[in-house]
């Protein structure tokens, strides 16, 4: 429909799969404590991450507002280090921040609207503008259904229920 | 009993293993697996059980637990023998060891199901903060195979501290974790388990990992390789927290290998 | 017998390696292979033996039709299991010959085979026991039609020593009968299962050997029929993940190949039989009014099946979890139900009638028949799933110290779930195949009279020998039409939602 009218299409923002809050909040504090600036093999070296998936690490970082990475400088941002001296519930600081971001976005909308919404419906939702985190169908609701347990909870968005596999408002 | 272990001074043995010895049977002829081990864990302590891998440290744990018997010696608990599972010991698992089939809610609730004396409300209650406290509110009614591996054991963590334990042992609690899991979960979990108004009286952990040991207990008591006989036992008196970059740090991770090689 | 078995393992892995090397034949017999696993192959037999009686008409197409009915109930599932091991060899294998430029035969010989050695052996083992039951099922139902009687054979002899008076003999027989059974189920069928070990592929984790039973009837439905319809709903499986869209368009295909092949019977069978002969359909009145008998006696049949069933989950999953939990009572218990459970169950209906509360009620022995060839599933697959429960999880009531109920509702019986529905898959099946001699059956004595043991009012199975022996095709062939329709669309339906249901919560993984 944007396209329609001659605008491009707004370029979503995806989170990486299978990035946790503990690899972020371990690179938050990381970053706070060897000082202002650390480069990328540092953060690496001290993490104990390859390089294959520390980038998707600092990319969901970046993407929340945490870090800003400076052609491999890392330094903590504003909120960056208010979640760094957070003690509880670092995650819900995220909020709102998270609210923005692919796949959470679609799902609290999709959950705002009534009965609660399946991790297949996001999926089928997400795919269809051509958000997919796996080619195939199964283990890509099942990587959104993980993505959305680990972050919605702890980020105060949204609730889950095992036992009807429903994400319902918070 | 609860009364007579809180009256303990700090210190004074609440888990006594005394002259522990441990025989299987291969056609008739024993074979030694635990010579002779006798240990004590304190009140207010945090003892680390260690060995080579096989020396038969996860078994005297569970001969401590009341779930294995041992072939002589005793294991008391405050002045009473251990001779099966008490309620006021409880375990926490390397495999975790959750129902997949009922909820984290459920998992914990199921530990506190012999307590005739709570309500179904008041059972529930009492694991909601369970969980809460292990970090996992608004994971109640999430299915064990839907939680990471830290969260798994945070279940396991919720359902042990839910029975309100006296004796809390852990077996190689954080060895299938990532690191960066592992190492997170011991930070929560010491502050859960040792802390002015937690019930437990004193932990027993079984690790191979020498830097967690160093890193989390007060005394370590090391095993030798089969038949297992106490190798030694330290009293480690770095204060907490702990540098695990210090040199006085890493002078107690190599005295401890010393003795395990 | 060894001459089917042979032919099985052949076709078994001509089928199995060209639907896993071929994506188009894959597409196609998949979906076949799972309707053929689910249909009562009993109920098909009558029309079988018309067909080839028809074109063969002396013993050798007598002894043809036992071949191939028992042929066709043992092909399945080895089938499957060539098709899972080939299809789980590493690519890296199949790399290498490629490079090679290996011939199909070549390929055929150094890869596939030794890669299907061991799990054609285990697969054997269950197909046996099927095979077995068929076998003599068989022999007693072309009884009914004495221009249609093999001369001579287990169930034969049983029989005919029975209504003769030759208790004895008849004793001897079933004795005899078991020692062959466990000499061959724990001597060369174990064996050849331990020499296929050597052909194992990978590190994969290793049965315990000391445990043929377990193994044995974990095989019979975790590595068939459920293993499709997990594959059919696409879940957990990962590298069966591409099969599965192929599978469900396959799936039209497969029934048209299959309504083919069941229309060629009727057809050979029609053509052999005379009038009314091809292109002679029966007036429409008198196909809907057979059709309104078949579909009564279906639904009397659909009842029984499933009453007979509820006993068996009372008496079952309870009997097989007190068991498995229990090391010395298993020791004990579970060879001495294994041995019971290999004697086929239409052997021993003579005796049955004799029991002297049941001799007197055909449903009383029709409901003892069926479950005798249904319940081992149940128990067994109960047994297998408590016994696979990590044991730390078989500890927990201890170390929380809970009360038995608590232990039973949260942690065994939920245990043992995933083995009760599979267990019930097979079951129910086996139940469907115990019909036909559960609900009518006749002995033939010595001087050639045959004497009528017992029949129930009405039944699916009554209708379909009661049409063999009078040639009645059309009844036959409606019969076991909508017999397949209810089996196949049944298990569609309500088995793989709860099949799905159970794998997705019921099963243990960390």
């Amino acid at each position: 429909m944007v396209a329609s009218q001659g605008r491009p299409l707004p370029i979503a923002r995806v989170m990486p799969g299978r990035v946790t809050a503990g690899q972020v909040i371990s690179l938050v504090e990381v970053t706070g404590s060897l000082g202002p600036k650390v480069d990328v093999p540092k953060l690496a070296d001290e993490l104990g991450f390859d390089m294959e998936v520390l980038p998707s690490i600092l990319e969901a970082a970046e993407m929340l507002g945490l870090i800003m990475n400076e052609r491999g400088d890392v330094s903590l941002t504003e909120l960056g280090l208010r979640f760094q001296k957070t003690s509880k519930k670092k995650v819900m600081l995220l909020k709102d921040r998270l609210a923005a971001i692919e796949p959470f976005k679609t799902a609290v909308e999709l959950a705002a609207r009534g009965k609660g919404v399946t991790a297949q419906t996001i999926a089928d939702t997400l795919s269809q503008i051509g958000i997919k985190w796996n080619y195939l169908p199964e283990q890509n609701e099942e990587l959104i259904r993980d993505l959305l347990i680990h972050w919605t909870i702890h980020g105060g968005l949204l609730k889950y229920d095992g036992r009807t596999g429903r994400f319902e408002k918070a | 009993m609860a009364t007579t272990l809180a009256q303990l001074p700090a210190g004074s043995p609440v888990v006594t293993v005394d002259h522990v010895s441990l025989n299987y049977f291969n056609d008739k002829e024993p074979l030694p697996v635990l010579v002779d081990v006798s240990m004590t864990a304190g009140k207010d302590e945090f003892v680390a059980l260690t060995g080579p891998s096989g020396c038969g440290k996860s078994t005297l744990l569970r001969i401590i637990s009341g779930l294995n018997k041992a072939s002589a010696g005793t294991v008391k608990i405050g002045g009473a023998e251990v001779t099966g599972p008490r309620p006021e010991i409880t375990m926490v698992f390397q495999n975790f060891v959750l129902l997949p089939w009922r909820t984290a809610l459920e998992n914990v609730m199921f530990a506190l199901s012999s307590r005739r004396e709570l309500s179904e409300a008041q059972k529930k209650d009492k694991a909601s903060k369970a969980l809460e406290e292990c970090g996992l509110s608004g994971f109640e009614n999430v299915y064990p195979g839907e939680l990471s591996g830290g969260m798994k054991q945070r279940v396991g963590v919720a359902r042990a501290l839910a029975t309100e334990p006296e004796v809390m042992l852990m077996d190689e609690p954080f060895s299938s974790l990532d690191d960066l899991t592992a190492e997170r979960l011991r930070k929560d979990i010491y502050a859960l388990l040792i802390n002015p108004t937690t019930s437990i009286k004193t932990v027993i952990m079984v690790s191979h990992n020498v830097e967690e040991i160093i890193e989390l207990a007060d005394k370590v008591v090391v095993l030798s390789s089969r038949p297992a006989h106490v190798a030694g036992e330290f009293t480690i008196d770095l204060p907490r927290p702990r540098n695990k970059k210090s040199p006085e740090f890493f002078s107690w991770v190599d005295k401890v290998y010393s003795l395990l090689s | 017998m060894m001459l089917a078995l042979g032919l099985s393992i052949l076709f078994a892995l001509t089928i199995g390696i060209i639907a896993a090397r071929n994506k188009r034949a894959e597409a196609v017999i998949l979906p076949l292979l799972d309707i053929f696993q689910s249909i009562p192959i009993l109920g098909f037999f009558p029309l079988v033996i018309l067909a080839i009686y028809g074109a063969l008409p002396n013993a050798i197409g007598i002894n043809l039709a036992v071949i191939i009915l028992i042929f066709t109930s043992m092909s399945w599932n080895i089938a499957f299991g060539v098709y899972e091991a080939v299809k789980a060899i590493p690519q890296s294998y199949v790399d290498l010959l490629d490079m090679s430029n290996a011939s199909t035969w070549q390929r055929t010989k150094q890869l596939y085979i030794p890669a299907s050695m061991s799990r054609i052996a285990y697969n054997t083992q269950t197909s046996w026991a099927v095979g077995l039951f068929f076998l003599v099922a068989s022999e007693i139902i072309t009884l009914g039609n004495k221009s249609l009687s093999v001369t001579y054979g287990i169930g034969i002899g049983a029989t005919q020593f029975f209504s003769s008076g030759d208790y004895a003999d008849y004793v001897l027989l079933i004795v005899g009968l078991i020692l062959a059974v466990v000499v061959w189920r724990f001597v060369f069928l174990r064996e050849f299962a331990l020499w296929s070990e050597k052909y194992k592929m990978m590190e994969e984790p290793r049965e315990q050997h000391n445990d043929p039973i377990m193994r044995f009837y974990s095989w019979v439905n975790q590595r068939a029929v459920s293993k499709l319809f997990l594959l059919a709903q696409g879940r957990g499986v990962n590298r069966f993940t591409s099969a599965i869209s192929r599978f469900r368009k396959g799936l039209k295909y497969a029934t048209l190949i299959f309504v083919a092949i069941f229309a060629l019977l009727v057809l050979e069978t029609v053509a052999s039989r005379g009038p009314p002969g091809i292109g002679h359909l029966p007036p429409t009145s008198l196909i809907l009014s057979t059709e309104a008998s078949v579909a009564y006696a279906l639904a009397v049949s659909f009842v029984r099946v499933w009453y007979v069933y509820g006993i068996s989950v009372a008496i079952g999953p309870p009997l097989g979890i007190v068991i498995s939990l229990n090391f010395k009572l298993y020791d004990i218990v579970s060879p001495i139900l294994e041995v019971i459970a290999s004697i086929p169950a239409p052997i021993l209906l003579p005796a049955i009638v004799l029991i002297p509360i049941l001799g007197h009620s055909s449903e009383g022995v029709a409901a003892l028949v069926i479950m005798l060839a249904s319940i081992w599933y149940i128990i067994f697959n109960v047994m297998a799933g408590v016994r696979s429960l990590p044991s730390e999880i078989k500890e927990l009531p201890r170390v929380f110290g809970v009360s038995r109920l608590s232990a039973w509702r949260n942690v065994y019986i939920p245990g043992a779930m995933m083995g009760f529905v599979t267990g019930s898959i097979t079951a129910i099946g086996g139940a469907w195949n115990a019909l036909i001699i559960a609900e009518y059956f006749t002995v033939t004595n010595k001087n050639g009279t045959t004497t009528l043991l017992t029949q129930t009012s009405a039944g699916i199975g009554k209708t379909i020998v009661l049409a063999t022996n009078s040639g009645n095709i059309l009844t036959l062939t409606l019969a076991v039409a909508s017999m397949t329709v209810l089996i196949v669309g049944f298990n569609l339906t309500v088995w793989r939602r709860v099949y799905h249901h159970v794998t997705k919560r019921y099963t243990y993984n960390r």
